[in-house]
């Protein structure tokens, strides 16, 4: 079963993104949230991610919105709700939360 | 699916008290049992009763009592993290002679072990950090 | 019950109030439970392997008793060390060394994983 990845700080802020990087595996899951999701802002994401590959993207919609980055995001960033957060929890094992 | 959640977080400089709640709310909506919610390291906070939380602004310790008690849902503090941070139970207020306790119900203290348990019972275990 | 597979990440620098000894307390909670502990110092985390040779308990000083509670799959991040100028021989305990390929091996076989 592939991990999913919790990252709740910014790419300024924490190496918490360079650290997950370098730990995930081809078809794990990141999940940005809190301030994580600004890790999705697309001129911060092209720079910090760009040999990343193979891993799925996505961020709290509503982190995003409360913080007015929901339409800044990059493309490849799915947002997704609480209750899919939920749905991410069940099919991936371990969650690995990076701060 | 059994959950296990972990708060390692106060409300005061992490966001891990309402990100935590917001999951658990959407477990428990879709059918899911939540096993324990374990405050750690500064997330034993949430259970002093002292907090004041401005008008206006979310009062987190309030918002997960009144969540836990509604879902029969265990709030689970470590006591020696809660120690460490003033958090006392009565007990443990008169076992170090103490001016007073100030655990919110219906925040329960208990050891390290039970995260432990925790951990192994659930099928599932999310730690939200600080 | 099966035992679970219960990874401690360890990835800060010691020295940040309770939090490195906490951690520490959990980790060996989880052993006295007879589950599957391993830990991994990766990032700044490695120095709290450090020998710092001070004369009073410190956090190296602690996790020089792992063993003693039967946890012997302790890990260092290879980059890690690298990056800091660390060898194995500066560490307070014999550690394995991973690399970026035995890090995710590690973590996609685990049941939890406990950050610090």
């Amino acid at each position: 079963m592939a991990t999913l990845h919790l990252i709740n700080a910014s790419s300024h802020r924490s190496s918490a993104m360079l650290r997950c990087l370098s730990a995930a595996t081809n078809g794990d899951t990141v999940l940005l949230i809190e301030n994580g999701v600004f890790c999705a802002v697309a001129a911060t994401f092209a720079h910090d991610v760009s040999k990343a590959t193979g891993l799925n993207w996505c961020a709290l919609i509503d982190d995003a919105r409360v913080r007015g980055i929901e339409h800044r995001l990059a493309p490849s960033i799915a947002l997704v709700d609480d209750r899919a957060f939920v749905d991410l929890v069940v099919s991936h094992q371990p969650i690995v939360s990076w701060s | 699916m059994k959950f296990a959640i972990a708060v390692h977080g106060d409300a005061t400089n992490s966001e891990s008290p309402h990100s935590a709640l917001r999951f658990a709310r959407a477990a428990v909506a879709k059918g899911h049992q939540i096993h324990r919610v374990f405050f750690y390291h500064a997330g034993v906070n949430l259970a002093n009763s002292l907090i004041v939380a401005p008008q206006g602004e979310p009062d987190a310790g309030d918002d997960w009592a009144r969540f836990a008690t509604e879902n029969g849902i265990e709030l689970a503090v470590c006591i020696a993290a809660a120690l460490r941070r003033g958090v006392l139970s009565e007990q443990e207020s008169h076992r170090y002679d103490r001016a007073a306790a100030n655990l919110k119900a219906p925040f329960q203290i208990v050891g390290l072990g039970q995260m432990i348990e925790a951990a192994i019972v659930a099928d599932r275990f999310v730690t939200f950090c600080a | 019950m099966n035992a679970k597979r219960i990874l401690f990440l360890v990835a800060h620098p010691p020295h940040r109030g309770a939090l490195a000894f906490e951690m520490l307390d959990a980790l060996l909670v989880a052993a006295v439970f007879e589950q599957k502990v391993s830990v991994l110092f990766s990032g700044d985390g490695v120095y709290q392997l450090l020998d710092t040779g001070q004369p009073y308990r410190d956090v190296a000083r602690s996790y020089r008793a792992l063993p003693a509670y039967d946890v012997n799959d302790i890990y260092v991040d290879k980059t890690a060390m690298r990056q800091r100028s660390l060898s194995v021989e500066a560490l307070v305990l014999p550690v394995r060394v991973l690399t970026r390929r035995g890090i995710r091996a590690l973590i996609a076989a685990q049941d939890v994983v406990v950050p610090d």
